[in-house]
């Protein structure tokens, strides 16, 4: 008999809602030491099964059917109590956002005594507290038991409710998206203490994810969800490489290929040169150097890929380019001009030939603003007449494949796909000759992002412009950019083809960025690739 | 608009400010004479000789000094309130959009505005200017801005960052548009609110500077009836409770309002009701 029994759980969503059920039907069995992925894009359901497993769920949804059957007992018939008592003793759980699932005012050794003493163990709980630490791989756990979340970093903190989860030696955890928030490096190193633990203690965990790359990592077995049913499950070799559902093999399909290509635009002339461009930020007394002397030469027609980490400058680099921040030093030469010295008036030429798209659809469109005005906004200040700016409008939305009624509707009547879509026909519509895209598909679902990078590598090569990519995942940069620069702690320490630098990295960090793509043992089967949906179609508005 | 009317209070406050605000237009057609002029015989209790709410020391109609006094301060409450408005929002848009030194210097004027106290620095100004209609809503506006440019000022600090400002200055748009198109109406929610309590603050503070012998002498308002009755009290006190259930009235209907509102353009905070 399985550890954990889920059968035919069904719970409600409020009326009106886009579906009547969050979940219908669902069941899966987790077997002591195994680690099963639970994947599936935004609204899928799959948060709303966890929740449900550990008695979290949101008021407004109830459970219309089904049992959770966990050691003999059905944990939906359970008093508050009886549950109360499972919870963190029997079974774990690690929520995606390290950063405020920490209470900000205690000690981390205090709020793991706090599990084990509401379980009445405390008695041993100071003594246990180093323990735990160590057990998660933290370096000098007596300090960190010492400090406050503040001071430790994303992936530490990550570290830190995993020792809470393991506090009590939980027979199940279940961990909600825990990389997600994470940076690739860190990302991987909490995957492998996942995966030791598991091995180490045959604690089973439910692992959800939206990451295909992370379940190659990972999983035993897989489960993928759509629509809040369960439509594919198996061990995770077999749905991995020979997917039987057209919904997997759509998402699968829609994981980024490393297929590194170079198509070397050497004889091209220079668009953009930037010799030495600085900037720090004032940190208190400290001075923080989020751009330290880079320089990069992005030829006419290429596709550059500027990759790093959070926080490694990459976007205040971009916005440097575009003058959004005011570098230090150093030389933008955008056609043999110098950016840097220009005036806002004499800047406004330029910003026809360079726009940008920008990483959150939800935040760069006006709200207040219908998408018609949005995109002949730029046109209109460069005094073109209203209705000729209005009327290209329309031609845009069919260049970036929307139907021409969203003209006169509002930002929040789209999903985030068909956003960045309205997005780039803003830029698009200043006709520009450098588009600079600042991780445009990182706050994407993966099925929604393959539909983008397609859309903007065809507009690419249609409208011959050059690109600059700004991106975190390298499955993406492999797949869209012909030279790639890597940068770290704001100094870019790698620049090349895209395919010399993955297949023969010289830096260091570059080496540990291309180990830390998750799944990277793991190369998605060819398949033939699903048509793209009609973008306005009720498919892609999750 | 379904969220504003779904709050009880504030359709209450609505309609007491649409009662308000018709017994002000129709002051005319219902008491067809001066408010000043004598009607009948002084110290009539509300209901004697055709006093609806009695008369006073000189034998003025109550009532029609209530409903004169109303257009008064329905106007002098709306206009002081758009005049500050529009110094708070210049102001704070300034402050806000350009950052830096502008900022400093605005908000510490501003400052210097908040730590003198607002009725006592309306009084220095009204008496300084000869007490009149211009004079009072212009002292009324002095005193009532600063709150305006910090909220607008907020608001303005966050929405600069956001994405769609910084697109809007990658197309290369204006300031005046940035600011104008793209952050004003996007600030407007806690501008609207904020506007409907300080009409209710400037008849209050208007009242209280008629209830002075402060207000423009010329026009009967609800603060002059008040101050007028004050020394009658034990004698007439109809002269005072009157006019002073008007001002409790309208501000308090303001307020309703002004709260119906905010919950209504905060959906979050409006459904946890």
């Amino acid at each position: 008999m399985s550890l954990l029994n889920v059968e035919n759980l069904t719970i409600a969503l409020p009326p009106g809602g886009e579906r009547p059920d969050a979940i219908s039907g669902v069941g899966f069995t987790l077997d002591p030491g195994e680690i099963l992925c639970l994947v599936g894009e935004s609204g899928s359901g799959k948060s709303v099964a966890a929740s449900a497993i550990m008695g979290l769920l949101p008021p407004g949804l109830a459970v219309r059917a089904g049992t959770i059957g966990f050691e003999g007992r059905d944990l939906l018939r359970l008093r508050p109590a009886e549950l109360r008592a499972l919870r963190g003793s029997r079974i774990g759980m690690i929520f995606q956002e390290p950063m405020t699932a920490l209470n900000p005012l205690m000690r981390v050794e205090d709020q793991i005594a706090e599990v084990l003493e509401v379980h009445g163990r405390g008695a041993e709980a100071r003594s246990r507290v180093t323990a735990l630490l160590a057990a998660v791989n933290l370096p000098d756990p007596a300090a960190i038991a010492r400090a406050y979340p503040h001071r430790l970093s994303g992936g530490q903190r990550q570290r830190v409710m995993i020792a809470m989860a393991l506090a009590l030696e939980p027979a199940i955890i279940i961990a909600d998206e825990p990389t997600t928030a994470l940076d690739v490096t860190t990302q991987m190193q909490i995957l492998r203490l996942v995966r030791d633990i598991q091995q180490r203690r045959g604690t089973a965990v439910l692992f959800i994810t939206h990451d295909f790359g992370v379940v190659a990592e990972i999983a035993d077995r897989v489960a993928v969800m759509q629509h809040g049913r369960i439509v594919e499950e198996g061990a995770a070799g077999a749905v991995l490489n020979a997917p039987q559902h057209p919904y997997t093999r759509a998402l699968i399909a829609a994981v980024p290929h490393r297929a590194a290509r170079s198509r070397p635009a050497k004889e091209r002339r220079k668009l953009l040169e930037l010799v030495g461009v600085d900037k720090s930020y004032a940190r208190g007394r400290q001075h923080f150097k989020a751009v330290d002397d880079a320089h990069l030469t992005i030829r006419q027609g290429e596709t550059f890929g500027l990759v790093g980490e959070s926080g490694s400058g990459k976007s205040t680099l971009a916005r440097c380019v575009v003058n959004l921040v005011k570098p230090d030093g150093g030389d933008i030469r955008f056609d043999d001009t110098n950016l840097r010295l220009l005036s806002r008036r004499s800047w406004k030429p330029f910003r026809k030939r360079i726009q940008m798209v920008f990483q959150d659809p939800f935040a760069s469109l006006n709200p207040r603003r219908r998408v018609g005005d949005i995109i002949a906004d730029g046109p209109i200040a460069h005094g073109v007449p209203r209705a000729q700016a209005h009327g290209e409008a329309r031609d845009l939305l069919r260049l970036v494949q929307l139907d021409a009624g969203a003209l006169d509707r509002y930002p929040h009547e789209f999903s985030g796909g068909q956003r960045q879509r309205v997005g780039i026909a803003r830029a698009l519509a200043m006709r520009p000759e450098l588009l600079i895209a600042d991780e445009p598909v990182s706050a994407l679902d993966v099925s929604v992002q393959a539909q983008i990078l397609a859309l903007l590598q065809d507009l690419k090569d249609r409208l011959g412009l050059t690109m600059l990519f700004i991106t975190h995942d390298l499955r993406v940069a492999a797949q869209i950019c012909d030279r790639i620069a890597v940068m770290q702690k704001g100094i870019i320490v790698e620049e090349g083809p895209t395919a010399e630098v993955f297949a023969a990295p010289r830096h260091a960090y570059t080496g540990m960025l291309l180990d830390s793509i998750p799944g990277r043992g793991w190369t998605p089967p060819e398949m033939e690739r699903l048509a793209p949906s009609s973008p306005t179609s009720p498919a892609n508005t999750a | 608009m379904s969220a504003f009317l779904r709050n009880r209070g504030a359709v209450v406050g609505l309609v007491v400010l649409l009662l308000v605000a018709i017994l002000a237009a129709t002051a005319g057609i219902l008491f067809p004479f001066s408010p000043w002029d004598m009607q009948g015989a002084p110290f009539m209790r509300p209901g004697e000789m055709g006093f609806l709410l009695g008369s006073d020391s000189l034998g003025r109609d109550v009532a029609a000094g209530i409903a004169y006094g109303a257009r008064v301060s329905l106007l002098i409450g709306t206009v002081s309130t758009i005049v500050a408005l529009a110094i708070g929002v210049t102001l704070g848009a300034l402050a806000g959009y350009a950052g830096g030194v502008v900022d400093d210097a605005v908000m510490r004027f501003t400052e210097l505005f908040q730590t003198v106290p607002s009725f006592v620095l309306a009084v220095v100004l009204v008496a300084i200017f000869t007490p009149n209609l211009t004079s009072i809503v212009i002292a009324i506006a002095i005193v009532s801005w600063p709150p305006v440019t910090r909220v607008v000022r907020a608001e303005f600090l966050s929405l600069r960052e956001r994405e769609f400002v910084q697109a809007a200055e990658v197309l290369g748009r204006s300031r005046a548009a940035i600011i104008f198109a793209e952050i004003l109406p996007n600030a407007l929610s806690p501008i609207i609110v904020l506007a409907s309590l300080m009409v209710a603050s400037a008849v209050l503070l208007e009242s209280a500077l008629s209830f002075l012998g402060l207000g423009d002498p010329n026009l009967i308002s609800w603060g002059f009836l008040i101050g007028a009755g004050r020394s009658v009290i034990r004698l007439a006190w109809w002269m005072s409770v009157f006019p002073g259930l008007a001002i409790f009235l309208t501000v308090l209907a303001l307020n309703l309002v002004g709260e119906g509102l905010s919950d209504a353009l905060n959906p979050r905070l409006a459904r946890r009701r």
